[in-house]
């Protein structure tokens, strides 16, 4: 390559947007409602901003490392320290995206294609996963673009619901009833994982990467905020708490004059937001695994981690295993979106403290 | 290489997907739970799905059986044809008026569970058996469940929004300030009849109102745009006139005086702008001075007719207009779970505000 190609703000903002909106948004609503209570949207604001900060750090990385990548930043430890660190890092981003896309198939199964076999949506996803995978970043946020203005229009979808939403079912109440603030905000938390990506390509965007990432953060956000808002509006509160998948509900509920049960078509787009996050999580693995095995080919290492998810994909058996590895999983991610920017900083701090030890003496 | 591989698979994955021939399929499109005096099946179940005959015709065929539960029911009626059973086309669910008075919530429960059944399922009563209304066999109308479907959009769009669909019904019911309604249908000289509106409290049939008194009820509900108000009214002594007016509610809110320990007292305002299309009494209603005076016929009336309808809600703990729902909304959250909800709706003293303005006499002076 002979000119180094960079991502654009635009770019950027629409890869972490769509990293983040994943499969949970079927059920966020009612986590909401779980978590939070009676107005539980309002919670959801607060939320965004713990993300707001979280990405606030990943950019005082790459500005107090003047732009170095991860990888740079940590090429001063041990071989064996950054070798265990990227393999557990690696293993939990492959999980994570696995068991996204595997409880997406599994949703969509149980919802509309009950005789169609698992293994079918699952060989189309990793088809569509691996196109994308063996090209580099550039070429992936290229599609994200496009995907983008492919699914957005969804969110216009929520007009529909307007004249079954009213005011009163919001009741004046904030926070109330059976709550569950800590385990339930750590669960709507997870909704927003994917940012914590950027650590990876923090470094590659063109200008402004602070305000690319937020505004990525906050796009997500607003259709979060704005799905669960008209979700309380339009369900009874306790009905919300008994809905599984809300969204799912509220997307069935459209009626066009022509055809009846949209939603089959509209969830299956939905398919393609749900493919960027398994795309990003997968990309990350592979930039980890890469950056420890560099004599092997992408292509082999892109195979390899598919080869491995997909065998793993068959290990849980219901959606209340996945159920159960993703929220173990998503665990570790937060713990890793949060301590990550953290143990870079501190890595820059020490080093350029050393640094300058060593210049005085 | 790689594009190899993906045309590989792409024609491999196909031999994964079923196939469901139409023409094998009995889309069911309507259902209707009864209950039985059979002690072992307390649950009759009746479907109907479209067929085409031997000699190429459209026609119907409606399956009943006994059991102990929707599904288990459903599994009988799978015996009982050489087609396979699709609920995806299901529009209508029709409740016999024994089974509502039971409770609805199980067969709900299982109707909302199932996730091949759309979430704008049209719920209704049927006066008397649920099976009968799907049964019969109307000349020239084909398929009941069409019917039914078209004759329930039709009230909810002209005047009455009755809330019909398994979500409102639901959204109602776990509302814990509303109580859902749905309209009832009966067998009436070889034809399906609208005949008033069902009160539920919480998922019991509590009360039929008949069509006469629902277009009252229907005028307090805030749903209401529009509507047709037919009554006879008493013009001068001893003097009686029929009138109908097209009216638009205009302004419709009910208000709850904030009164920080019990609210006790309720408002309804509404104001009515109308056309009269008929008018039988001897005075000419072009005249506005005449005009003022049906008005406040009218208003007197509704006031009336309202405050009537209201006592008997009251008194049959049911809460189709949602006025618990305001009474919520002006306490905070311990007094309204302290509130017994039911109990001091019994006790409100609930006014009835009317405004009724008549906007023309039609094209006639």
């Amino acid at each position: 390559m002979q000119m180094k190609e960079k991502l654009s703000p635009f770019q950027t903002a629409i890869l972490v947007y769509l990293t983040q909106s994943g499969v949970t948004l079927f059920s966020l609503p009612r986590l909401v409602a779980e978590a939070f209570g009676t107005n539980g949207w309002i919670g959801l604001i607060i939320i965004s901003f713990i993300v707001n900060i979280n990405m606030i750090l990943i950019w005082l990385v790459y500005k107090m490392s003047k732009g170095k990548s991860m990888f740079e930043i940590i090429a001063i430890f041990p071989k064996w320290i950054t070798f265990s660190f990227c393999v557990f890092i690696a293993v939990v981003w492959m999980l994570l995206g696995i068991m996204v896309i595997l409880k997406f198939s599994m949703i969509i199964k149980v919802l509309f294609y009950q005789n169609v076999s698992l293994i079918y949506l699952l060989s189309m996803s990793y088809i569509l996963t691996y196109l994308l995978l063996k090209k580099d970043i550039y070429q992936i946020a290229k599609a994200t673009v496009v995907l983008f203005y492919f699914t957005v229009w969804t969110v216009f979808l929520l007009a529909f619901h307007l004249p079954e939403f009213s005011f009163i079912r919001l009741t004046p109440f904030i926070f109330k009833g059976d709550t569950d603030m800590l385990k339930g905000g750590l669960s709507i938390f997870t909704a927003l994982l994917g940012y914590e990506l950027s650590i990876l390509y923090v470094h590659k965007i063109d200008r402004k990467p602070l305000r690319s990432l937020l505004v990525g953060n906050s796009i997500t956000s607003v259709i979060y905020l704005g799905v669960t808002f008209v979700s309380y509006g339009f369900f009874s509160f306790e009905q919300l708490l008994r809905e599984m998948y809300p969204v799912v509900t509220l997307l069935g509920y459209i009626s066009f004059p022509v055809l009846e049960r949209v939603e089959n078509f509209t969830f299956s787009v939905f398919g393609l937001k749900v493919l960027m996050t398994i795309v990003m999580y997968l990309w990350g693995t592979k930039e980890l695994i890469q950056y420890q095995f560099k004599r092997i080919k992408t292509n082999f290492i892109v195979m390899g981690i598919l080869i491995i998810g997909f065998s793993v994909s068959f290990v849980p058996k219901v959606i209340k295993d996945v159920d159960q590895w993703l929220t173990y999983i998503t665990y570790a991610a937060t713990a890793i979106a949060i301590l990550l920017p953290i143990f870079l900083l501190l890595t820059i701090l020490t080093s350029k403290i050393l640094n300058r030890k060593a210049a005085n003496e | 290489m790689n594009k190899f591989i993906i045309i590989l698979f792409v024609f491999l994955v196909t031999g994964c997907a079923e196939q469901r021939i139409i023409d094998d399929l009995a889309l069911i499109n309507a259902v209707g739970y009864d209950l039985t005096d059979n002690e072992k099946n307390p649950l009759k179940l009746t479907v109907t799905f479209p067929i085409i005959t031997k000699d190429g015709k459209y026609d119907r065929k409606t399956i009943m059986v006994e059991g102990k539960t929707s599904k288990e029911a459903r599994e009988k009626v799978r015996f009982k044809t050489n087609y396979k059973l699709e609920s995806g086309q299901v529009r209508v669910a029709l409740f016999g008026k024994r089974l509502a008075k039971e409770g609805l919530l199980p067969n709900l429960h299982s109707l909302v569970r199932d996730p091949s059944i759309g979430t704008r399922l049209k719920l209704a009563l049927a006066e008397d058996e649920a099976s009968d209304v799907l049964l019969l066999q109307i000349k020239n109308e084909g398929q009941n469940a069409t019917y039914l479907e078209q004759f329930l959009t039709k009230i909810n769009r002209e005047n009455f929004r009755t809330n019909y669909n398994i979500y409102q019904f639901l959204r109602d019911y776990y509302d814990d300030g509303i109580d859902p309604i749905l309209p009832v249908f009966k067998v009436e000289k070889n034809n399906i009849a609208y005949n008033g509106i069902g009160l539920f409290h919480e998922d019991k049939l509590v009360e039929i109102l008949k069509p006469s008194e629902a277009s009252y009820l229907f005028l307090f509900r805030e749903e209401m745009k529009q509507g047709v108000f037919l009554e006879q009214i008493d013009v001068g002594k001893e003097e009686q006139a029929s009138i109908m007016l097209n009216y638009e509610l205009k302004n419709h809110h009910i208000e709850i005086p904030s009164t920080p320990s019990k609210s006790k007292k309720a408002s309804i305002y509404i104001e009515l702008i109308g056309d009269v299309v008929e008018y039988t009494g001897k005075d000419d209603v072009s005249d506005p001075k005449i005009q003022r005076k049906i008005e406040a016929i009218i208003t007197k009336k509704i006031n009336q007719e309202g405050k009537k309808l209201i006592m008997k809600l009251q008194k049959l703990q049911v809460d189709p207009l949602g006025i618990n729902r305001y009474v919520r909304n002006k306490m905070n959250y311990n007094e309204w779970k302290a509130l017994d909800q039911y109990k001091s709706y019994q006790d409100m003293n609930i006014n009835i505000e009317t405004k009724v303005i008549i906007n023309s006499s039609g094209k006639w002076k």
